[in-house]
């Protein structure tokens, strides 16, 4: 075996890979890298309290709300949420930003996907994607509301509308963004995810059966779709799209993961979206999450969890916006 | 880091690299071995006689695929359900790869672990203890980090790793990488396979194939257009050997991983400050048993053309280029952090 002694950088690295398998194993690691032997005993007592105390969200019968919610199935409990949707605090980092600057950004078309008699993926539990898209797009709307957007809705209640109809109301609203929100479904029950897309005429295989669902109920007939496939490349704004779709990407994953770690990312990608297709905004297809993972259905549920998918969708929309902002200004400069 | 009294020391030192569809070890005595990521438990009492053994490994497990219940746990790039039937191929599978190193009686094992990036994320404690078991004291890392690390390559560069379960994404900037310097993605080996197997069976309708078959052309002419190389295979059509030119399928389904690769690289690139992406762009590396697709590194390249010029660069040896790393990674890693492991 060959002898060598390792660099500046590659020990750095070492300490690095030694310091998350100590963290892996449970063990606290000081700012030395040595590890506290007193965390284990901490966190059994921790646990202990916890055990004999119990938590107010796990008791049902400290918390009246829940003793409700638990008669109703999980998509009569998120159809009773939407009435009841507070008016949010906008994202403490962004202020109006769209007052103080006067951003080229005024009006967002939110789309929640699917609804009527298209209910779009269904969970294990029941809990519909149309039931979701619409609580989110409702908490969605409320928090740019808050930073002085004109927000418009493509749909607000539980009724079909296609594809094409949803382009329209885009148009004559004079979108500056276009929002569509999905929740995806795997064949596998035990993966959920975000990833966002942005307009290509073709995708992979995977990416074109998601379209394929998504582009369901779509309102056009094959001559109109060949036609707005040949001039696509004119009206939609690509790299817009792709730039969009990366800010709520990013920030979508950086907040959810801080209610739920085992989110995958599966990032930005572009597929064949209908919905996307005649835009002549940035407009991008969020699938937030899936619906085919039980676990991941139970969540979503919770009121907490949504408001933070909220929250991260106004996070992303606000981080392109800012920086399509600076952008416009350095070039003045 | 590394000790050369190792052998007298009793101390065995391995790096093992754990994937989806091909398993590797290297120890620092010198050995190299891999496996197919397969186990196989004998389906019933009829097959357990037959076969003569409680489970099967590698090849072996393949062979008999009709006598067992065969498992590729890591199939998805993380352990399926979690189930604990996954857990137990998985520890088989180190056993056997453990077997391989023959280490000597009475020798401690050192072991660091490459697994792919989503499993290190989702299922970490789940490996641990699947590899615990066999070694005395272990380190796990991401498949690409261990690339980078064997490269050298720690600062300033990006490995995809294509495996047959996902395409892992790593940033290297002089530090180990956070999960916001990684990206995993689906779209793999495995999904060439089965866009080359569907290519296939479409057009050779009346014959029967197999999807080790299938991956095994995959294996040996794997192209993509931009290569602009022919080939044909021999096929038999009801009964009879033909020689068929099968270039635009292999082409095809080779092609359905370029723009995915593409879009990810800018998608994680973008959230670095420019000068670094700058600096990435130019030591981009293929790894993992994808990287070896003729023509791919150019076709990667020529879809980033609108957004500037790119190196990329497909490793040499990817098959054991993850055990190496972990390897060293194990040799390099100072003998005070193994004991307080």
């Amino acid at each position: 075996m060959t002898s060598r002694k390792p660099n500046r950088r590659q020990k750095t690295v070492l300490q690095d890979v030694y310091e998350e398998n100590q963290r892996l194993l449970g063990r606290e690691v000081s700012s030395s890298g040595k590890t506290a032997k007193h965390t284990g005993m901490i966190l059994l007592m921790a646990l202990t309290i916890g055990f004999f105390l119990g938590s107010p969200e796990e008791n049902p019968a400290s918390n009246p709300a829940s003793s409700i919610a638990v008669l109703l199935s999980p998509e009569e409990q998120v159809r009773a949420s939407l009435s009841e949707i507070p008016e949010e605090e906008p994202h403490s980092d962004n202020p109006a930003l769209s007052r103080i600057y006067g951003l080229s950004v005024q009006t967002i078309v939110i789309d929640p996907g699917h609804g009527g008699h298209d209910p779009g993926a269904v969970g294990q539990a029941g809990l519909t994607e149309k039931t979701l898209t619409l609580d989110l797009a409702f908490r969605l709307e409320r928090r740019l509301k808050a930073h002085g957007f004109n927000v418009i809705l493509t749909r607000r209640k539980d009724i079909s509308v296609s594809l094409q109809r949803r382009n329209e109301i885009a148009q004559e609203n004079q979108a500056d963004l276009f929002i569509s929100l999905h929740v995806n479904a795997l064949p596998v029950d035990t993966l959920a995810m975000i990833e966002t897309f942005y307009f290509s005429p073709r995708g992979d295989a995977r990416i074109e059966a998601i379209a394929e669902r998504e582009n369901f109920n779509a309102g056009y007939s094959m001559g109109e779709w060949q036609n707005s496939l040949e001039t696509v490349g004119q009206t939609v704004k690509v790299e817009d799209s792709r730039r969009l779709a990366s800010h709520i990407q990013r920030t979508m994953v950086s907040k959810m993961r801080e209610l739920n770690p085992n989110l995958a990312d599966w990032g930005t990608r572009s597929g064949p979206f209908v919905i996307l297709m005649n835009s002549n905004v940035p407009a991008i297809v969020a699938e937030v999450t899936a619906l085919s993972m039980p676990e991941e259905e139970r969540h979503l549920m919770d009121i907490e969890y949504r408001k933070q998918l909220a929250l991260g969708l106004e996070s992303g929309i606000l981080s392109y916006i800012s920086e399509q902002k600076n952008n416009s200004t350095s070039k003045l400069d | 880091m590394s000790n050369t009294s190792d052998a007298s020391n009793g101390v065995l030192r391995v790096g093992i690299d754990l994937g989806t569809s091909r398993s590797a070890i290297a120890t620092s005595s010198g050995r190299r071995r891999w496996v197919h990521s397969y186990v196989g438990w004998p389906r019933d009492f009829v097959a357990r006689k037959m076969l003569q053994r409680d489970v099967l490994v590698g090849m072996d497990a393949i062979e008999h695929r009709n006598s067992v219940n065969l498992v590729r746990p890591l199939e998805y790039g993380v352990i399926r359900d979690g189930t604990s039937t996954d857990e137990k191929a998985v520890r088989e599978l180190i056993s056997h790869l453990i077997e391989l190193a023959q280490p000597e009686e009475g020798q401690k094992i050192y072991a660091a672990v490459g697994v792919p990036a989503e499993a290190l994320r989702v299922n970490k404690l789940a490996i641990r203890n699947a590899v615990g078991e066999w070694a005395d004291t272990l380190m796990l890392v991401s498949e690409p980090f261990a690339v980078a690390y064997k490269l050298g390559a720690l600062n300033n560069t990006c490995i995809i790793d294509i495996g047959a379960g996902t395409i892992d994404f790593c940033i290297m900037h002089g530090t180990m990488p956070s999960e916001e310097d990684q990206r995993s993605l689906r779209t793999a080996g495995d999904h060439v396979d089965q866009q080359l197997f569907a290519l296939l069976s479409e057009r050779f309708s009346n014959t029967p194939l197999s999807e080790t078959f299938v991956r095994e052309i995959k294996e040996k002419y794997g192209s993509v257009s931009e290569a602009s190389n022919q080939f044909g295979i021999k096929i038999p059509i009801a009964g009879k050997f033909e020689v068929h030119d099968i270039t635009e399928e292999v082409h095809r389904a080779c092609d359905s991983l370029v723009p995915a690769i593409a879009e990810t690289l800018i998608d994680l690139l973008s959230g670095y400050e420019p000068m670094l992406q700058e600096r990435v762009r130019h030591n981009v590396y293929l790894a993992g048993g994808g990287s070896q697709i003729h023509g791919l590194a150019k076709a990667i390249c020529s879809a980033l053309e609108e957004y500037g010029q790119f190196t990329i660069t497909p490793i040499q040896d990817p098959l054991f280029s993850g055990a190496e790393g972990a390897l060293s990674l194990a040799e390099d890693m100072p003998q005070e952090y193994w004991e307080s492991m």
